[in-house]
């Protein structure tokens, strides 16, 4: 036995030595090659820069590799006319093409590259193949097309991309929330259907409440202070349907913000207080420097942020605060109003 | 002829049995850390470039606040404020506390941005020694600096964590320089899962020897300083081997205090940093895990592999000493604090594999190896154990810390490829080898001195002379 571990322990540090010593020949070999790259990619840029020369002119023979990351990388960091013309010289060159046959990649990291570079280009194709990769088994990659598929013009409906992509099975990633947002201008009805849909994870549909928040879409404004009201006082989702009212800033929240300011949840109060200060609510001005002597600090510089959104009635409430408040209150609306500039 | 009792062989065997097997079961973690993280490489998220990162983060990415304490720095402060206030997010803010410094950081700060005192309503939950002064420069709105008197590196970060008024608070030392994405990558576990995830830990690399610009490491070279580059291997062992397979196996303990992204929220609940132990970095973690176990909540504690921050190792053996003797004392003081995790089945894979990896490795392991020194070859010698005992500790000590060592290396070149060149890998995979035969034994000896202050209750962080990072 004690042989068996001296024996087991020569042959581990021996097999990993002799694979560090492959690796050493491996990377000596290619960084031969990374050299010759690297010169081709020097030699490519300015023909791609060049916008007189028609593209693939002086090209010939370079790495499809090369091609592919430059023009990606030169698109990547252009904006307007240029990116499109960029978009356009890549697709001249057979970019797409290569991406698309990269989709096939056994690696991960190349597949993400491939669904990265393919969201550049809004052709039939690229979308098919994007679609295809809806099914991808990595669910990261998933998401990048469906990303990808919902920045195009054509986009695909989105209870499919929903089904697709496994939302049904609470995903929780911020990135919904991106993917919703692509929706939420051009068809803020199929988001609202996905922030009514009660079969759908909380989670999700918060996504979806959030995205169109973003959007300033205020016909939801009604069903979210619904949920508002009816949410229960300690759950995740009071605060953020607050939040959500906040975005919008529309004054028929009214009754949902007053019902968070009096809410027992801290998140909630917080919520409700930015809300409170977005929509310019003057009728939560008392309840606002109620909030100013709440144990909670996040409670009191919210409210007293609010109260200095609400302009003269929000600032005398806090001048108010600073001479007759409690110890909390004071120190809130004293140091507040001489964070602004308001100290009298 | 002395005739020797049979008791006395049985004796010698047991106590070389002893030393081989903490040893085998100290091999088995670090393999089944090389399994988990090779995992958590292969399976980590592709995002090449920065521009890809920004691109899909950009909108979503939550506010961060750098929490950057600074002590007597007044040489480099002004170039790590640059370099942080230079990296690339979307949303953030530099909080650098001039923690009572006795040279001229303050006044170096408030002069070059043309600082001026300001009030800022801020949260008090976390206890910290008194502010002196806040300011703010009109014309770096992303700026601010905090003035307070002396209380140590965790009392400062406190204090930045009270005046922070984001969902984030990454926390830094002011000498640490960030790559320009580092907030950009390790914001994702939060974007992934903002609802579980509560803190995140990045690399940290060795900058000694690599060429710094404007607080910005633009090539990385290896240290040309022995013990500087010692240090390299360890840390690639201790980060890409270690922290990425506890991550993987979500038994975590530590995030390194020069850089760590956690939600603010969350540190205020378990009392922010203990500025009472030299290990305030990990002792935040292990609080972070027993309120969510307690609580009974879901939540993550992760390592990722990109975003880097690079530090200047210490390069004399007294410096290096005297940290290593401190991080032994700062895990021993956080194994005390928290014994009744260790072993508790309430506190699950943590309180089993994590604690029982610290017991193994940090408390007994240190005395138990130094033991095995001085005894082992001893006992063999008088003919108290064979010769295949003293292989098997050989094994234990010498040939599995070569194969843990360059099976690291391997993992890094296969999946990360940082090194740049191939006769880098070389050097470091000597060093690999030779890290066993008088590093590895030298690390043990500081280690017991830790041992040894933590038994006197030795206060405080001794002596950490800086040389700088060479820059162009």
């Amino acid at each position: 036995m004690l042989r068996l571990i001296w024996d087991l322990s020569l042959l581990l540090a021996g097999a990993a030595l002799a694979v560090m010593s492959l690796l050493v020949l491996l990377r000596a070999l290619s960084t031969r090659r990374r050299d010759r790259l690297l010169a081709a990619r020097r030699r490519l840029a300015p023909l791609l820069l060049d916008t007189s020369d028609p593209p693939g002119e002086g090209i010939g023979g370079m790495a499809d590799s090369v091609v592919t990351q430059l023009t990606l990388d030169l698109i990547q960091l252009v904006r307007g006319a240029e990116r499109i013309q960029f978009i356009g010289k890549a697709a001249e060159l057979g970019v797409p093409d290569r991406l698309r046959r990269q989709l096939r990649s056994f690696s991960r990291r190349r597949r993400m590259i491939a669904v990265q570079g393919l969201a550049l280009f809004d052709d039939a194709l690229s979308r098919e193949a994007l679609l295809d990769t809806l099914g991808d088994r990595d669910d990261e990659i998933r998401l990048a097309a469906a990303l990808a598929l919902g920045r195009g013009d054509n986009r695909p409906g989105l209870d499919e991309l929903v089904a697709r992509l496994g939302l049904r099975d609470n995903r929780s990633s911020l990135l919904t929330v991106t993917l919703f947002r692509h929706y939420a201008n051009e068809a803020p009805d199929e988001v609202q259907a996905i922030v009514l849909d009660t079969d759908l994870p909380l989670s999700v549909r918060l996504a979806a409440i959030e995205a169109l928040a973003v959007s300033g879409d205020y016909r939801l404004v009604p069903a979210i202070v619904e949920l508002g009201l009816r949410a229960p006082d300690d759950g995740e989702e009071l605060p953020r349907y607050l939040h959500a009212l906040g975005r919008i800033g529309h004054p028929a929240a009214r009754e949902a913000v007053l019902a968070g300011l009096a809410s027992n949840s801290m998140p909630a109060r917080v919520a409700a207080a930015g809300a409170a200060g977005r929509i310019a609510l003057l009728e939560s001005a008392d309840q606002l420097a109620g909030l100013l002597d709440a144990p909670e600090w996040w409670v009191r510089f919210r409210s007293a942020e609010a109260l200095l959104q609400l302009g003269d009635t929000g600032v005398a409430r806090l001048r108010e605060a600073a001479t007759s408040g409690g110890e909390a209150a004071r120190e809130a609306a004293t140091t507040m109003l001489a964070e602004r500039g308001l100290a009298p | 002829m002395i005739v020797v009792p049979d008791w006395l062989f049985r004796a010698a065997e047991i106590v070389t049995l002893f030393v081989i097997a903490c040893g085998l079961i100290q091999i088995l973690f670090y393999i089944v850390q090389l399994l988990f993280a090779a995992l958590a490489l292969h399976r980590r998220p592709a995002y090449a470039s920065t521009s890809a990162l920004w691109d899909r983060f950009g909108d979503i990415a939550p506010s961060i606040a750098i929490v950057a304490p600074a002590y007597n720095e007044e040489l480099t402060i002004i170039e790590s404020v640059e370099a942080l206030l230079a990296l690339h997010y979307p949303d953030f803010e530099v909080i650098v506390v001039n923690d009572g410094s006795k040279d001229a950081t303050l006044q170096t700060v408030i002069d070059h941005y043309s600082m001026r005192p300001v009030a800022r309503y801020h949260d008090r939950a976390l206890a910290h020694q008194p502010i002196r002064g806040l300011y703010a420069a009109p014309d770096r709105p992303r700026l601010f600096l905090v003035d307070k008197q002396n209380g140590g590196k965790a009392d400062a970060m406190n204090a930045g964590i009270n005046v922070a008024r984001t969902p984030l608070v990454c926390v830094i030392d002011a000498d640490t320089l960030l790559e320009p994405d580092a907030l950009m990558r390790a914001v994702r576990p939060f974007i992934d899962d903002p609802a579980r995830t509560v803190a995140v830990g990045g690399t940290i690399r060795i900058a000694n020897g690599c060429r710094v610009e404007g607080g910005r490491v633009v090539e990385a070279r290896l240290p040309r300083n022995f013990f500087a580059l010692m240090q390299v291997v360890e840390y690639l062992r201790a980060f890409l081997m270690a922290r990425l397979g506890l991550s993987e196996m979500q038994t975590l303990l530590i995030i390194s205090g020069a850089i760590g992204l956690f939600r603010r929220n969350s540190v205020i609940d378990v009392g922010g940093f203990s500025a009472d132990t030299v290990g305030e970095d990990m002792e935040l973690v292990v609080k972070l895990h027993r309120r969510m176990r307690d609580l009974k909540r879901p939540y993550r504690i992760v390592y990722i592999p990109e975003p880097v921050s690079w530090t200047e190792a210490p390069e004399t053996a007294a410096i290096l000493g005297n940290q290593r003797a401190r991080w032994q004392r700062g895990s021993l003081e956080t194994f005390r604090t928290h014994k009744d995790m260790f072993l508790n089945p309430r506190y699950g894979r943590i309180g089993l594999v994590g604690f029982g990896q610290v017991w193994i490795v940090d408390v007994i392991g240190p005395i138990v190896e130094v033991a095995g020194y001085l005894l082992v070859p001893p006992l063999w010698m008088l003919g108290l154990i064979s010769f295949d005992y003293l292989l098997a500790f050989l094994a234990v000590i010498f040939t599995f810390g070569v194969f843990i060592s360059v099976a690291t290396l391997i993992l890094e070149e296969v999946q990360l490829r940082r090194l740049p060149r191939a006769r880098d890998l070389v050097i470091l995979t000597a060093v690999a080898v030779l890290e066993n035969f008088g590093y590895r034994q030298l690390n043990n000896f500081w280690r017991l001195r830790g041992w040894w202050q933590f038994l006197r209750k030795k206060q405080g962080w001794g002596d950490m002379v800086r040389k700088g990072f060479q820059r162009s």
